[in-house]
């Protein structure tokens, strides 16, 4: 119950950093992806089954403060939550840089997933070059702030830091 | 898997229009209005500092065409004023209802985009001061969107630039008409019209009204940018350089229409 309580603050609070910050802090109309990287964090610190819960939660928190149709960011982030943890779990050796690879990586996808779902849906005009400068600012800005997600992460799931999520 | 089944579900559901999902959609836009404000108070010097330190010289220029475009505007206004009286004075003439005097509610942008890929803004105005669903929005310059959700003291509009976004136009001074869209471009919108069109870059296009619409004529959208002829489906595309800025929208006016009967 306490997990759920701290993993639902830290969802609120990336939702209500987005729906204060990304309006005010744009780079050439790029806004940061808070959801997005408790997404990616989730996954990199619990492993695909708690990724994926935290990543539909998410995305559905994005679902409420966007006009797309409402469950598209949560299967997007579902998908990516999930995918994120079996990378993390299937990894052979850790090395200190490695939640920054996932976080840029799982970003990227993210991203590229939601425009090509937003595309199937009847959205168009979303494959341009303004695409690549997304996808690239919010990977740089997710692997920069991932250490500080896991570590939020971690005290949300009460796991200590030095174990994997691959052994649970 | 049940996950992404639910996800799949929600999406079903939206597109055939199920009522509680806007309602859930209505109380988050009320229940995040004090949680965004505060956080906007809190961010906007953040922000300030931001867009001044990564866009200072673009708004140093604007800054300069602003008071060359106020000094030129002021002079256009009471020049505009006197027409204005006299076209009132020929249609009360002629007994033709009195056109371009929709009322309108001034309600404040509280937030931009909350999102990539979202062309939205928030306004502090919603169905306490008349506003509903698809009332169009405009700024001082030009149409700036449609409303597409509301509460009691918030709304949210579609910006004219997102990609779903269609307006039937009129040429000024000319019968041709045509469909501006949307392209994802954050000052253009793409249009096409009949070969026959004669249209030419810098005329300029206003919403016209058609049955079902949901735009009152001759809310400005735009200068023509460009012209091309697309002899395989017949059609004549211009692009559209819009007048409003929608980049720095402080306050916009909702035009309280219920739509052509």
């Amino acid at each position: 119950m306490k997990t759920y309580a701290r993993i639902g603050f830290v969802v609120l609070t990336a939702m209500v950093l987005e729906r204060a910050l990304a309006s005010e802090l744009r780079l050439d109309g790029v806004a940061a992806d808070f959801l997005l990287l408790i997404t990616i964090s989730a996954g990199i610190v619990a492993g695909r089954d708690d990724g994926a819960v935290v990543g539909f939660f998410a995305g559905l928190a994005l679902d409420l403060m966007v006009q797309t149709p409402l469950g598209l960011g949560a299967l997007v982030y579902c998908i990516t939550g999930y995918l994120i943890g079996m990378a993390q779990g299937s990894a052979v050796r850790i090395s200190r840089f490695q939640p920054v690879i996932f976080a840029a990586a799982g970003s990227a996808f993210g991203i590229c997933l939601y425009v090509v779902l937003s595309l199937v849906v009847g959205r168009t005009g979303l494959i341009n070059g303004h695409l690549v400068v997304v996808v690239v600012f919010v990977a740089v800005i997710n692997a920069l702030l991932i250490p500080l997600a896991n570590r939020m992460m971690r005290w949300a799931f009460d796991h200590p830091e030095n174990i994997r999520a691959a052994v649970r | 898997m049940l996950l992404v089944l639910t996800s799949l579900t929600l999406v079903t559901l939206d597109f055939r229009g199920f009522g509680p999902i806007d309602s859930a959609r209505q109380a988050a836009l009320s229940v995040f209005a004090p949680v965004g404000d505060a956080g906007s108070s809190l961010f906007r010097p953040i922000g300030n500092f931001w867009h001044g330190a990564f866009e200072f010289d673009d708004l140093k220029r604007q800054n300069d065409e602003l008071q060359a475009k106020n000094d030129e505007l002021s002079g256009r206004v009471t020049s505009g004023d006197v027409a204005k009286e006299t076209n009132q004075q020929l249609l009360a003439i002629l007994g033709l209802p009195p056109v371009g005097d929709q009322p309108t509610a001034t309600a404040r942008v509280v937030s931009g985009s909350v999102a990539n890929f979202d062309d939205t803004i928030e306004i502090d105005k919603g169905e306490n001061a008349g506003i509903h669903k698809g009332m169009p929005v405009r700024s001082g310059n030009g149409l700036v969107g449609t409303v597409v959700r509301v509460s009691g003291d918030r709304s949210v509009v579609k910006l004219i630039t997102d990609n779903s976004f269609q307006v039937a136009f009129a040429v000024v001074g000319r019968p041709d008409r045509g469909i501006a869209r949307g392209q994802g471009s954050d000052h253009q919108l793409t249009g096409t019209l009949e070969t026959t069109a004669d249209v030419r870059p810098g005329q300029i296009l206003v919403t016209t009204e058609v049955p079902g619409g949901l735009f009152p004529p001759d809310i400005s959208i735009g200068t023509i940018a460009s012209v091309s002829t697309d002899n395989g489906v017949l059609q004549k595309r211009v692009t559209i350089d819009l007048l409003a800025d929608l980049h720095n929208l402080t306050y916009v006016s909702v035009v309280l229409w219920t739509g052509a009967p």
